[in-house]
């Protein structure tokens, strides 16, 4: 199949998508043209990767068509679209670690010599011509895995390429790279444009966007917000265009007048993503700290849990330095925290509500070892009742619960343990829109209690409206602190994009 | 809490203390109806044999070494490792326990259990602190284990202590006593159970759960894992090592090469028991049923009089088997 003229190699047309009752897409229309770099830009949840996943064929719009160099299709499996040249690279890669380059860049499609046998030499060949064609140079002899990240890209790409793709879909390709692996990346792009390949490129980074891109689309609850070449934008229409003039914000909870003083935070550094943060939390303050990822607002939590240990700077709690050097002196000092990625680091998947719940609780009910499991039991099912976990039975497994539910169980757990701090790392992602009310719920009393709160969150319509006072990290510094009236998310986005940080206002 | 809950209270409580979770209470009546089956099958095959009262007391009485083993080994698997060091523990409290008899049983049963602790700690410091895979670790110390075992004797069995003290007569029929119904290694073994399975209990006990199902959540919900590792290798260790002293019980000497196959026996009863190897779930009531299927297995095929050397072909087939049919359920 070859485009004609008029033809774009991909074009989305009024595509609509709903998860349950939440409309992820409305109407949304996009054309990918040959030799551009298509950039989608948008806040966190506006609907870009619904969209790529649309694209891509993992997921099938509810109405709109997927039109393929003409021919409009009405479903497409990732199989199918990869088959027909829409190439995808996820932030996670689908390479097999413990195989090289070559060996992944040719899976399934190994040449055969004699025998059926895999005809190494032939594979290798053909993997470095198709690295010489993205005049990259990557070491073949090794795993993937001990690849670097960068190098793992280029494979991932390279292996695309081997399929004859006429549309390569970049999700956050440079999220986790430094300047000139991103210099590296963007050569190749470059190149691919040069082959007329039509490229979408999602970033958040908008010097990027700006250095790289032909078009821009920008996505806002989504809706295309804006579409045009990329010289008519600039810095302030684009965040303007992402964040929006008359977004309905939540009702701001009143902020409180004095807190007297709890956490204070100076210049903590860990010597990579966080460098140099300064900042407060007050008894019964809700901070929000918002930022992008990868701006270091997870790494600054984990350093004031003692998950990890700063390279310098000060931790005051109550008056006191403190310096936990592992998460169980934080909790003993009155530190609890919720951490992001729940599966991984928040849950013990194996065991039950019981447990997790419990931890705290055991932790602290319990006499030389001797734990009042009757009460321990009471008291979880009381506060899971509390938050409306479902199903509230304490024995089921946590593995067996909804993501919301998940979530509350883990926030049960520090309802108990007695703290005076407690940091939640994005608690409702992934959370369905009813237990996050829940949520919000149990974060103001906590605050009406005492406890200071510093809620970390990329939702800025949540940080907006749960917040007392916002601080906002850009590339491992505070870039600005909100609060009042000039809390608005463009004042957050402005700070959470900006670069320089000798420029804090 | 409604009337009915808190009558059914006590119950749960101790239904909690042995069985733990819904899936595990559903996999352990599993077990139940597969020893049932052998139970029946095998009383049909042996004429009855197989069940008598006096037979049933011998399985438990030439299994309690394993028993106690079973239950150290448990211990370390659900924290996600393998002990492979547990054969070496029963070794060197054997050979300690016989040569320290000169200054009293009570001190030489002390000074075995105290060898199996520091083996325990080693193990624990290495796999917890020092960060190495605990297969490896246990590796080593087993070997190690083993060969100091050696040095200690002089390379053979000890029957007697340097001084001339020897295994005294009370002790000498320790083995075959009876104390209601069941001979005394067994109760021993029983107790060790019991201990072991109100350590599970305890707040350390549910810890070790938590560290085997996720390290970095129980460390993230403030659980000082380190030490609960370091507190799980040394108590099994210690564990194996009372299996150790009913070792040299039973067979009257000291031996620097004893339990050699233990090791492996105790992981493929765990694996029957359907305990997963991955560590952070399973019951310690799954193992105690592994062992008594594993050793009812063995009992029959002595009765039925199947060749010594072909049994442990049996039972390799009937690990794969079950742990394959475990398999099947995973998602």
């Amino acid at each position: 199949m070859i485009a004609s003229e008029g033809e774009h190699p991909l074009s989305l047309q009024g595509i609509h998508k709903a998860f349950g009752a939440i409309q992820v897409l409305r109407d949304v229309s996009c054309d990918f043209r040959a030799g551009e770099v298509h950039c989608l830009m948008g806040e966190n949840g506006a609907g870009k990767s619904t969209l790529i996943r649309i694209a891509s064929g993992a997921y099938s719009p509810d109405s709109g068509n997927v039109i393929l160099a003409g021919r409009p299709l009405d479903s497409m499996t990732p199989r199918w679209a990869r088959d027909n040249g829409i190439a995808t690279i996820y932030q996670e890669l689908d390479l097999i670690p413990n195989l090289d380059g070559a060996e992944n860049m040719l899976l399934g499609r190994e040449p055969r010599g004699r025998l059926g046998r895999i005809d190494r030499a032939e594979r290798l060949r053909r993997a470095r011509a198709v690295l010489n064609s993205m005049h990259v140079s990557v070491d073949l002899d090794r795993p993937v895995q001990e690849l670097g990240i960068a190098q793992q890209q280029m494979i991932a790409i390279a292996k695309s390429l081997t399929d004859e793709c006429r549309v390569m879909i970049l999700d956050e390709p440079t999220a986790v790279f430094t300047r000139t692996e991103t210099r590296a990346l963007f050569n190749l792009v470059k190149k691919l444009r040069e082959q007329r390949i039509a490229v979408v490129f999602i970033s958040h980074h908008m010097e990027e966007i700006f250095e790289i891109g032909d078009r821009i689309t920008v996505l806002r609850d989504g809706s295309v917000a804006s579409t045009g070449t990329i010289a008519e934008y600039n810095h302030d229409r684009l965040v303007r265009d992402m964040v929006g003039r008359d977004v309905k914000r939540p009702v701001r909870r009143s902020a409180q007048t004095t807190n007297a003083p709890l956490l204070e935070v100076r210049d903590l550094s860990d010597g990579e993503t966080v460098q140099g943060v300064s900042f407060s939390v007050g008894r019964g303050e809700i901070v929000g700290m918002a930022g992008l990822i990868g701006s270091g607002r997870t790494e600054t939590a984990r350093l004031i849990f003692g998950a990890t240990r700063p390279r310098s700077g000060q931790i005051v709690l109550d008056g006191k330095t403190v310096s936990p050097s592992d998460p169980f002196q934080a909790v003993k000092l009155g530190i609890g925290m919720v951490p992001e990625d729940r599966k991984r680091d928040g849950l013990v998947l194996t065991r039950s509500i019981l447990e997790n719940g419990g931890y705290t609780l055991v932790r602290k009910l319990s006499h030389a070892g001797w734990v009042p499991w009757r009460r321990v039991r009471r008291e979880v099912t009381d506060r899971t009742r509390g938050l409306a976990v479902r199903p509230a039975t304490p024995k089921t497994l946590v593995a067996r619960l909804s993501g919301g539910n998940q979530q509350k169980v883990v926030l049960s757990r520090w309802l108990a343990a007695g703290v005076s701090l407690l940091i939640l790392d994005e608690p409702t992602r992934g959370v369905d829109i009813g237990a996050r009310s829940e949520i919000y719920a149990v974060i103001r009393t906590l605050a009406e209690r005492g406890i200071g709160i510093l809620l970390i969150s990329s939702d800025l319509p949540e940080i907006l409206s749960q917040s007392d006072r916002i601080v906002v990290m850009a590339k491992g510094r505070i870039a600005g602190e909100l609060a009042g009236e000039g809390a608005t998310e463009e004042a957050v986005m402005a700070l959470a994009f900006r670069t320089r940080p000798e420029s804090i206002a | 809490m409604t009337p009915s809950s808190s009558l059914a209270e006590p119950r749960r409580f101790f239904t909690q203390l042995i069985v733990g979770s819904s899936s595990e209470q559903k996999n352990l009546l599993r077990l139940l109806a597969i020893l049932l089956a052998v139970a029946v099958i095998g009383a049909a095959i042996s004429g009855g044999v197989l069940l008598r009262p006096q037979n049933l007391s011998n399985i438990l009485q030439q299994n309690a070494v394993l028993l106690v083993v079973v239950t150290a080994q448990f211990l370390v698997i659900v924290t996600g490792g393998f002990d492979l060091s547990v054969g070496a523990a029963v070794a060197l409290a054997s050979v300690v326990f016989v040569s320290s008899l000169d200054h009293g049983v009570g001190l030489a049963i002390l000074a075995a259990l105290v060898s199996g602790l520091l083996l325990g700690l080693v193990n624990g410091v290495l796999v917890t602190f020092v960060r190495l895979p605990s297969f490896v670790v246990t590796l080593g110390t087993m070997q190690i284990g083993y060969s100091l075992a050696k040095v200690w004797t002089g390379g053979g069995t000890i029957d007697a202590a340097p001084g001339g003290a020897t295994i005294p007569r009370q002790l000498n029929s320790f083995y075959s006593t009876n104390l209601i119904g069941l001979p005394l290694p067994v109760w021993v073994a029983l107790m060790v159970l019991v201990l072991v399975a109100i350590y599970l209990r305890t707040s350390t006990g549910c810890f070790v759960f938590a560290v085997g199902g996720n390290s970095r959540a129980a460390r993230l919900a403030g659980i000082s894992t380190s030490r609960v590792r370091l507190v799980a290798y040394a108590t099994a260790s210690l564990a194996a090592s009372v299996a150790g002293l009913l070792f040299s019980l039973r067979v009257g000497y000291g031996d620097p090469q004893a339990g050699v196959m233990l090791p492996l026996d105790s992981i493929a009863a765990v694996s029957i028991g359907g305990v997963s190897l991955t560590g952070g779930r399973g019951s310690l009531i799954a193992g105690f049923m592994g062992v008594l299927i594993i050793a009812m297995l063995d009992n029959l095929m002595n009765l039925l009089g199947v060749n010594v050397t072909l049994q442990p072909v049996v039972k390799g087939v009937i690990v794969i088997l079950t742990v394959f049919a475990y398999g099947l359920r995973r998602d």
